[in-house]
């Protein structure tokens, strides 16, 4: 079964150079309480995935393929069933709390403002729930933080509000964009360890966006992984961690440092990442691959199951580098 | 590369950076309590050695860094760098110099010390022109030996900061810090915004240029699997102080303070399962 179905969704924006492409095949699904978790370095297009599923897009921006959720098409959805959908299905946090909340209001006109006015609840009701939702997230003295500022909380506790923020209307979808990042790392550890709970106890899906293999790999049930604007693996999270099958994830995996020990010298890829509208023709990653082969930069990959075992792959050589990693060229 | 290095002379077995006591007290404004962030740190970093000072927000790490370039003047406590004792108060221009000659600084942000409408070429020639006594043509070389060191093409170096990525930014960082040929480079959370790859590339620049000149890193991070591939010592700083030094290996391998196991079982990898704290440790 599946909540959401992400199906060959690309995105151009209309610039005045001309169309220039933000994502460019993207699939990938999600099912009811599952953790999926996007990953990819700068201008991969997790971001710009999140705003498309939650019918965020900027203004003149071109949509091709589907976004279905609950067997509801997103960008088919009247202004009516969209403002529903964002109010009730779905609820999104973002790395920097502090830009998605008011600094002259508390916490608690914050907190209880959708409350009222989507659910219609009485101030008091409303600041109830705001207390036992604060009590969920960690926060101590819940009813004090009511009558807080913005400024007046920690990064970590910011966090901890927007996470509340986002249960309250009870969603079945939350979009996560990098929601620990700008955070300490055992405050980070805290707040996983929050969702982690609220995941298991209520039942949400979670898409959760992030730059860092690792964490996706050890909270997430899956991971997809984007490069240039496209998914190019999509595996259960221990199996890509242990088995990863596309050279971009392979590398992702390798070049990064590892508390254990130390490396000799860090197997990094050569070059940058590679927007979406730069993009050749063939696999966008061929110029940094190891394992590119001429037909590499002519062909387009597509994503295919894997031969063994859940999951698919968009490359070429997928089954050679699956039977011996180590052949390079 | 050459490995001539600038500053008073010390023998070899001396510490390059000798820091005692050293302690720094925000003044509060409008009424707030003053803030100390850094009381009563001590360390040393060899010759040629990189000490990673690894903290999360608020610890003072940065604050230590600052005070060791000289961006910010240490409330008490001792600076000895080469041998020599960093005097109290605002240093003149000689003094100014002499100190850039010694220890640089890279930020995790390179943007804000590059000048957005100065070429690379020309930002690195400028530095040079400050600190050397070169012929033009001596100088041409050294900038090409710069970009070289730091692995940038012809054609970065006669771009602008803001035709560059973030990779090609921040090695144009460390080129201009690598300009006054330093004895120590502090690099402060220099790789923490870099996308993976790139930092596995920056990662390697730093070990390639270490290992050929012989240059100190004080390595400030919150990143203990990047401060493993870097560094051979640590300290761990909490709340101004610090609570835990040894080598890097040992450190991360056997943590013996709370805080230190704290960070270290922090870190995500396989089989990780994040564990909330008390709500009233999780209020701080």
């Amino acid at each position: 079964m599946t909540l959401l179905r992400i199906d060959h969704l690309a995105v151009s924006l209309r610039l005045r150079a001309g169309d220039r492409a933000i994502l460019r095949d993207v699939t990938f699904d999600i099912g009811p309480g599952e953790a999926v978790g996007l990953v990819g370095e700068s201008g991969s297009g997790k971001s710009m995935t999140a705003r498309a599923i939650a019918g965020l897009l900027p203004s003149g921006a071109r949509l091709t393929g589907d976004i279905v959720f609950d067997g509801a098409s997103v960008p088919g959805m009247s202004r009516a069933e969209l403002r529903a959908y964002r109010a009730r299905d779905i609820a999104m946090i973002h790395q920097d709390p502090s830009a998605h909340i008011n600094p002259v209001r508390t916490v608690g006109d914050f907190l209880t403002e959708a409350l009222r006015t989507n659910s219609g609840w009485s101030k008091a009701k409303a600041a109830a729930r705001a207390t036992d939702l604060l009590g969920e997230v960690g926060l101590s003295e819940p009813a004090h933080r009511l009558r807080q500022y913005p400024h007046e909380l920690s990064g970590g506790m910011l966090q901890r509000v927007m996470i509340a923020a986002a249960l309250a209307a009870e969603p079945r979808l939350l979009l996560a964009d990098e929601p620990t990042t700008a955070l300490d790392v055992t405050t980070q550890a805290e707040i996983m360890a929050i969702l982690g709970e609220l995941r298991r106890d209520r039942g949400l899906a979670v898409l959760f966006i992030t730059h860092d293999l690792e964490l996706a790999a050890a909270t997430c049930d899956r991971t997809a992984v984007m490069y240039a604007g496209e998914v190019v693996e999509d595996q259960p999270s221990t199996g890509l961690h242990a088995h990863p099958r596309h050279p971009y994830t392979i590398a992702l995996l390798h070049s990064r440092p590892t508390i254990e020990s130390t490396a000799d010298r860090l197997p990094a890829p050569p070059g940058t990442p590679l927007p979406a509208y730069e993009a050749p023709e063939g696999c966008a990653f061929t110029a940094r691959c190891p394992y590119a082969v001429d037909q590499c930069a002519t062909d387009h990959p597509v994503l295919e199951p894997l031969a063994a075992g859940p999951g698919r792959v968009a490359c070429l050589r997928a089954a050679e580098i699956a039977d011996s990693p180590e052949v390079a060229q | 590369m050459s490995t001539d290095t600038p500053g008073a002379p010390a023998a070899q077995d001396e510490p390059l950076i000798r820091v005692d006591a050293l302690r720094k007290v925000f003044k509060g404004r409008h009424g707030r309590p003053d803030v100390t962030a850094v009381d009563g740190v001590a360390f040393t970093v060899g010759r040629g050695e990189s000490l990673a000072v690894v903290g999360e927000s608020g610890s003072g790490k940065t604050t230590v860094a600052r005070m060791i370039t000289g961006l910010e003047q240490p409330t008490s406590g001792t600076i000895e760098v080469a041998g020599r004792v960093r005097s109290p108060g605002r240093a003149g221009a000689a003094e100014r110099r002499r100190r850039a000659r010694e220890t640089q600084i890279v930020f995790q942000d390179p943007y804000g010390s590059l000048d957005p409408r100065q070429r690379v070429r020309d930002a690195l020639g400028e530095i040079l022109a400050l600190h050397f006594d070169l012929s033009r043509a001596a100088r041409t070389d050294r900038v090409e030996e710069l970009l070289g060191q730091v692995g940038l093409d012809a054609r970065v170096a006669d771009a602008l900061p803001r035709a560059m990525s973030g990779g090609q930014r921040q090695r144009v960082a460390i080129a201009k810090a690598l300009a006054t040929r330093p004895s120590v480079l502090v690099l402060d959370e220099a790789v923490a915004a870099l996308d993976v790859s790139i930092q596995a590339q920056v990662l390697n620049l730093l070990a390639d240029i270490r290992a050929a000149s012989g240059i100190s890193f004080l390595f400030i991070s919150h990143d203990l699997a990047v401060v493993r591939q870097v560094t051979d010592r640590a300290v761990v700083m909490r709340n101004g102080v610090i609570v835990e030094e040894n080598t890097t290996a040992d450190l991360l391998d056997h943590p013996s303070h709370p805080y230190t196991r704290l960070l270290r079982a922090s870190v995500p990898g396989p089989g990780w399962t994040p564990r909330r704290r008390s709500a009233e440790a999780a209020s701080g």
